[in-house]
């Protein structure tokens, strides 16, 4: 049962850094990312590239694919979102949907596809926990996403950037009238979700293998997330995307794992039947 | 201050403003009096670059402002206080006037004067620091609106209609602040519907009317003057 709850927990949490990446960009422009996801496989692509090109450590390996996948979300704004951005929300998604199979494509062409391992910074072990035999590397990713969870908690409440960040989120107008330079913001909301879907990345690669489906299907469970936390809202990304993950894990451990993919789209379901605007709602005047 | 000469603004088809010219003088303080539907809110968000100017020329400080981006005219000291007056109703009361400072501040610079400054004007704004803007009553989010005009330290001030939706006794006290404001060297630069108000603190009036400005002059001869009426609620 530990066991179980450890790994729904741990899958959870990449749904969680996913979707709260996802919703962080949604927010600060009204634009759905859906690059989002082979954002994630770049990251993990990248963190590969780095430990075998360059024979960094692990950690060092991390630390490069943030970075990489920061700038790559800065250049995604400026040449695929800041051009659209007058346009309707449909060409914005368009054309990050075209982004992601540009992505794939590079991918494809750099490494093949053979699928590659890539090690944890915490081995391959396990601690016994009570009992259970917990893997180290489902403790690290659970922490990993804790920490980011609360230091962007504290970030958006204390700091001037993050204050500046929710400004632009709930009136970009306004905030310009402040004075503030809201593209310069939306930039950094760009580099900072695609950094949080590096880390996603990464984190969920020593668990699976790092292949070109990697992010895909993830994004899909994040949106569900998002969407079951209620869109918009990113204490919602957080609990939807657990309770995504858990839902899939036991799910496939006490019903069917062959069903695996379905039980998030179950829980969609029953929470949109009972709470149509997901458990966290955003007002409408909270929303962009 | 600031000088506009033969400004148009224009939506598509829909000309909002033609022709318009005024001024604004250093620690003056100007109002545009105009009904509804006049182009007094084009004509503030044309001169904060929100709208785009069609033809003509906006200066502030001397130096030409068309086509700035409006975040960089606000940095270089122009307040925009906007019609239905944009709280963040998100953040709290305190936030909202911490980012105004953005202009201004750089990393370790204290903010508490300018908060005590504009606490002492709205007192109602520090009893309520931590709360969400959202809670606020519309004469208090006025209040919040003008003190985070005040707090990017601003040469000039535009209003919007800041007696927008407020009862009659909030709209005085509202005003008496900026007469108070206006007294201490702050260009304002007030749209307004509610002309009694207005006259009250303003130095010069234009009347604004279809987009025209039909009428200027000290606030003292608009006061007095029949055309005033007809300017307003003729055609």
């Amino acid at each position: 049962m530990l066991q179980l709850t450890v790994a729904g927990v741990a899958l959870g949490s990449i749904y969680a850094l996913v979707a709260i990446g996802f919703v962080i960009i949604y927010r600060a422009t009204g634009a759905v990312n859906f690059a989002h996801g082979d954002m994630v496989t770049v990251g993990a692509f990248a963190a590969l590239w780095a430990t075998t090109v360059l024979e960094a450590p692990i950690l060092v390996s991390w630390l490069v694919a943030v970075l990489m996948l920061g700038v790559l979300g800065m250049l995604t704004y400026r040449f695929v979102y800041r051009p659209l951005r007058h346009h309707p929300f449909l060409a914005v998604a368009i054309a990050t949907l075209g982004l992601a199979f540009v992505f794939r494509g590079v991918l494809f062409v750099i490494f093949g596809p053979q699928p590659a391992a890539l090690p944890s910074p915490v081995g391959g072990g396990a601690v016994s926990i009570g009992g259970a035999v917990v893997s180290r590397h489902l403790l690290l990713i659970i922490g990993v996403t804790a920490v980011l969870v609360v230091s962007q908690a504290l970030f958006f409440r204390h700091t001037f950037l993050g204050k500046s960040l929710r400004a632009t989120a709930e009136n970009q107008e306004v905030a310009r009238m402040l004075g503030l330079r809201t593209n310069r913001i939306i930039l950094w909301t760009f580099a900072y979700g695609a950094g949080l879907a590096a880390v996603a990345g990464v984190l969920l690669a020593p668990v699976r293998f790092v292949t070109l489906d990697l992010g895909f299907g993830v994004l899909l469970k994040a949106i569900v997330g998002a969407i079951v936390g209620g869109f918009g809202s990113l204490p919602g990304a957080l609990v939807g995307g657990l309770i995504v993950g858990l839902a899939e894990v036991f799910g496939a451990s006490l019903i069917s794992s062959a069903f695996r993919d379905t039980f998030a789209f179950g829980i969609l379901i029953i929470i949109l039947l009972v709470r149509p605007h997901g458990l966290f709602q955003v007002k409408a005047e909270e929303k962009v | 201050m600031i000088q506009v000469k033969g400004l148009e603004v224009r939506y598509g088809a829909v000309t909002a403003l033609q022709d318009v010219s005024l001024q604004v003088d250093e620690g003056e303080c100007v109002a545009v009096l105009g009904a509804n539907g006049a182009g007094k809110t084009s004509l503030l968000r044309a001169i904060s670059g929100f709208a785009p100017t069609a033809a003509g020329e906006i200066r502030f400080k001397d130096e030409s402002i068309v086509g700035q981006r409006p975040e960089n005219i606000v940095r270089s000291g122009m307040s925009h206080v906007p019609e239905g007056r944009g709280i963040l109703g998100q953040l709290t009361v305190r936030e909202n006037l911490e980012l105004a400072t953005a202009p201004w501040r750089r990393r370790g610079d204290s903010i508490d004067e300018d908060l005590e400054r504009v606490h002492s004007l709205f007192p109602k704004l520090a009893e309520r620091r931590d709360q969400r803007a959202i809670s606020l009553s519309g004469g208090e989010a006025q209040m919040l609106a003008i003190g985070r005009g005040l707090m990017a330290r601003p040469r000039v001030m535009l209003l919007d209609e800041p007696s927008l939706g407020l009862a009659p006794v909030i709209v005085t006290r509202v005003f008496d602040v900026l007469e108070e404001v206006a007294a201490q060297q702050l260009a304002l630069l007030i749209v307004e519907q509610n002309a009694k108000q207005a006259l009250r603190v303003a130095d010069r009036v234009y009347v604004l009317s279809q987009g025209n400005v039909v009428m200027e002059g000290p606030a003292a001869e608009v006061r007095d003057d029949p055309k005033m009426a007809e300017a307003y609620f003729g055609v």
